[in-house]
């Protein structure tokens, strides 16, 4: 994902260096993968915190640390301290953020990434309980099956 | 190591305002555009007038004209990048600098005898990029600013492409596909990021 491809061809590029399967930028909304003759697999997250900027194109957390410990950078390994969900004080009192907010996939989502092409369902999961995740698989597992039905129905 | 003669100096000039109003008589070479949005007001990669007008106007001042394109494109974007590809072109260009892969080899493919650069958002952290970059044709890289230079130096010895250094102004930290004062802070677009916000 830190690759960040964007486009059709960042995936054929990516495709022809011999990828195999590509990660979309998170909340990559359907419409934006129909591409016809995928050459490489494409990878979605289907419940997920959305994240404003793009990975790869980030350097937020190797600059602004919420806890005032020294900078390290997130691209050489160390981790992202997320920055970006804090609450911004802005010049002149102005507050926001953080704006961008969990993401869960209903049932009327997982049909269009399945006929834009898409093969991979990712579940951002690290900071859960097992229980949690095996409730969300559970989840994820009957809506694509369906899902699948549906777009199997359509063909 | 590139000789002194050959150093070049440049900045980066969003509109024709911009271009024309402001100083750019020191500078060896202006990147046209704003790559991070393209509803920007008078932003030369959508303005093919201005485009044009500001590539004369660099030429006749014996400067070079590089064109930027959009830093996070997505695919319905491409045609019309190429078609200001295409535009700046016949205008004589000097270059085009791609932060993005996709539009980096379409333009390689297209247009085979335009210098290519790669900006500073195409994830350039070692020399094995570069040289996979320098193999699509691209003659200048901007590695990431976290790099020292050293690193940078090593870039330009093992690949021989150009290495572009950012020596001074504001560091591009991040490039979003939504626009940030627009959608935490409420404010209206095209003004939104014209205010003067600090974080």
């Amino acid at each position: 994902m830190g690759l960040a491809a964007l486009n059709r061809e960042d995936v054929r590029f990516y495709g022809d260096l011999g990828v195999a399967a590509v990660v979309c930028p998170t909340g990559t909304a359907p419409e934006a993968l129909s591409w016809p003759d995928l050459p490489v697999g494409l990878e979605v997250f289907c419940d997920l915190a959305v994240e404003p900027f793009l990975t790869g194109r980030c350097s937020l957390s190797s600059y602004t640390r919420p806890d005032g410990t020294p900078a390290e950078v997130v691209k050489r390994g160390a981790p992202c301290r997320q920055p970006c969900r804090l609450k911004w004080q802005y010049e002149g009192g102005k507050q926001a953020g953080p704006p961008f907010q969990w993401r869960r996939c209903r049932m009327e989502d997982m049909a269009p990434y399945l006929q834009a092409g898409v093969s991979l369902f990712k579940i951002q999961g690290r900071r859960l309980t097992a229980p949690k995740v095996a409730g969300l698989v559970d989840y994820y597992r009957r809506l694509l099956d369906l899902a699948r039905e549906q777009t199997t129905g359509k063909d | 190591m590139s000789k002194i003669a050959d150093l070049e100096l440049s900045t980066g000039v969003a509109t024709l305002a911009g271009l024309t109003d402001g100083s750019v008589a020191p500078y060896s070479a202006v990147y046209l555009g704003f790559p991070y949005c393209r509803l920007y007001p008078g932003n030369l990669l959508t303005d093919r007038e201005g485009l044009a007008r500001a590539i004369d106007f660099l030429h006749r001042n014996g400067q070079k004209a590089y064109l930027d394109t959009p830093a996070a494109p997505a695919t319905a974007a491409l045609d019309c990048i190429m078609d200001t590809v295409g535009l700046a072109a016949a205008e004589g260009v000097d270059g085009v600098c791609a932060h993005n892969m996709g539009v980096m080899r379409l333009v390689s493919r297209t247009h085979p005898d335009l210098r290519l650069h790669t900006g500073c958002f195409a994830n350039v952290y070692t020399d094995l990029t570069a040289q996979l970059l320098a193999g699509c044709g691209v003659q200048r890289v901007a590695p990431h600013f976290e790099l020292s230079l050293a690193e940078m130096k090593v870039i330009g010895e093992k690949t021989g492409l150009e290495v572009e250094v950012l020596v001074h102004g504001k560091m591009p930290l991040a490039v979003t596909d939504h626009c940030h004062p627009v959608t935490a802070l409420g404010q209206s677009c095209p003004d939104a990021c014209r205010e003067d916000l600090c974080w």
